[in-house]
């Protein structure tokens, strides 16, 4: 059983109620109150309280508390309880493991993220490796940051509606979003 | 569950976005109210009714009235005064209050439209004194301070007076006006 759901985590329950191909309302190309396209309040472009070129306090490159390089609680490569190598359950393969999951814009799964903690999402390419993961720098931004604790300049936007999207350095949205 | 599966599916291929596109409302729509259009209502046509019309009827007009003008009365001048300038004050500022965009869900305010009574954009009141405008991709182009007499001067968004300026209609809203007072047909409702 364990075997069939990582060798398929497209079909384990967990998916389905994450699915925006079973419900449309999901999907920011579908739904238009959570795509940032349409909706200015959760656009990083329109919002400058979101976007952390304009918002020196969700910098982590002005603000040593929500930078891992500078703050390590918040890095897992120096704080165990964060890091999935030592956490076997923070990985998208693992039986116990619930989280979200990453969509293109062909509403095609391209990756998962666990909640280490409060401040912390790890992220995880299709294949389920560690690729990176998310400091939170406000309650509606969270920045990107490679396995080595380095900013991508990337970084998500809540949706008001218990995903994100992910926007890019330029504050553009990427059309990628978490579910 | 197949048949609910199928209409989804049905759907999210001929409706590939759910929108629901920037609908004016009755009340602020001329093509709806003929009132609201001054092609139709000689009354709010500064091209019929002399004392809205800033080339006949100089007080409204900043070129000839000093008081109205930011050049020569500072109190108007949002270059001065930071509590007029969006730039200076964030409680004006779209970017920082989100419900002052036109593409936020909650918010209301004016539109503005050409001469053939066709949306061109909008506007969002930021404060009694000043106004904020957007086209019709949600850019935000720039503001209007209010100057007095029924009129509101016209800034872009690096804080310059481009000469252009709004006068109220006496009835519904207010009529857009070019440097040397010509009327284009623009209208706010």
């Amino acid at each position: 059983m364990g075997i069939c759901l990582t060798a398929f985590p497209q079909k384990n329950e967990l998916f389905q109620k994450h699915n925006p191909a079973l419900n449309l309302y999901l999907s920011p190309f579908f739904n238009r109150s959570i795509n940032p396209d349409s909706n200015s309040s959760i656009n990083p472009a329109t919002n400058w309280n979101i976007n952390p070129r304009q918002t020196m306090e969700c910098n982590p490159s002005k603000n040593e508390k929500i930078n891992p390089l500078m703050n390590l609680v918040y890095n897992p490569q120096q704080n165990e309880v964060l890091n999935p190598l030592y956490i076997k359950t923070l990985w998208p393969d693992d039986v116990s493991w619930d989280g979200q999951y990453i969509f293109g814009e062909h509403n095609e799964l391209q990756g998962y993220v666990s909640r280490a903690s409060q401040e912390v999402i790890l992220c995880f390419n299709s294949q389920m490796e560690w690729d990176g993961y998310f400091v939170k720098a406000s309650e509606k931004v969270f920045n990107h940051f490679s396995i080595t604790g380095l900013w991508t300049g990337q970084f998500l936007c809540t949706d008001n509606s218990g995903g994100y999207n992910l926007f890019n350095k330029d504050c553009k949205w990427t059309h990628q979003y978490i579910k | 569950m197949i048949k609910i599966l199928s209409i989804k599916i049905l759907i999210a291929l001929f409706f590939p976005v759910i929108c629901f596109s920037q609908t004016i409302p009755q009340k602020h729509n001329p093509k709806v109210d003929p009132n609201l259009s001054p092609a139709n209502n000689k009354s709010i046509n500064p091209e019929k009714n002399a004392a809205i019309n800033p080339k006949v009827n100089w007080n409204i007009n900043p070129e000839h009235n000093q008081v109205i003008n930011p050049d020569t009365n500072a109190s108007i001048n949002p270059i001065i005064v930071n509590d007029l300038n969006p730039n200076k004050n964030r409680m004006l500022n779209p970017m920082y209050h989100n419900e002052l965009h036109p593409q936020n869900p909650n918010w209301e305010g004016l539109y503005v439209f050409d001469k053939d009574d066709e949306l061109i954009g909008y506007i969002s009141s930021a404060s009694q004194n000043v106004t904020l405008y957007f086209d019709t991709s949600y850019k935000w182009l720039g503001y209007f301070v209010k100057s007095g007499k029924g009129t509101y001067n016209f800034y872009n968004i690096n804080d310059q007076w481009t000469g252009q300026f709004g006068c109220y209609d006496g009835i519904t809203g207010f009529n857009f006006f070019e440097k040397d007072g010509e009327w284009k047909g623009v209208h706010v409702k």
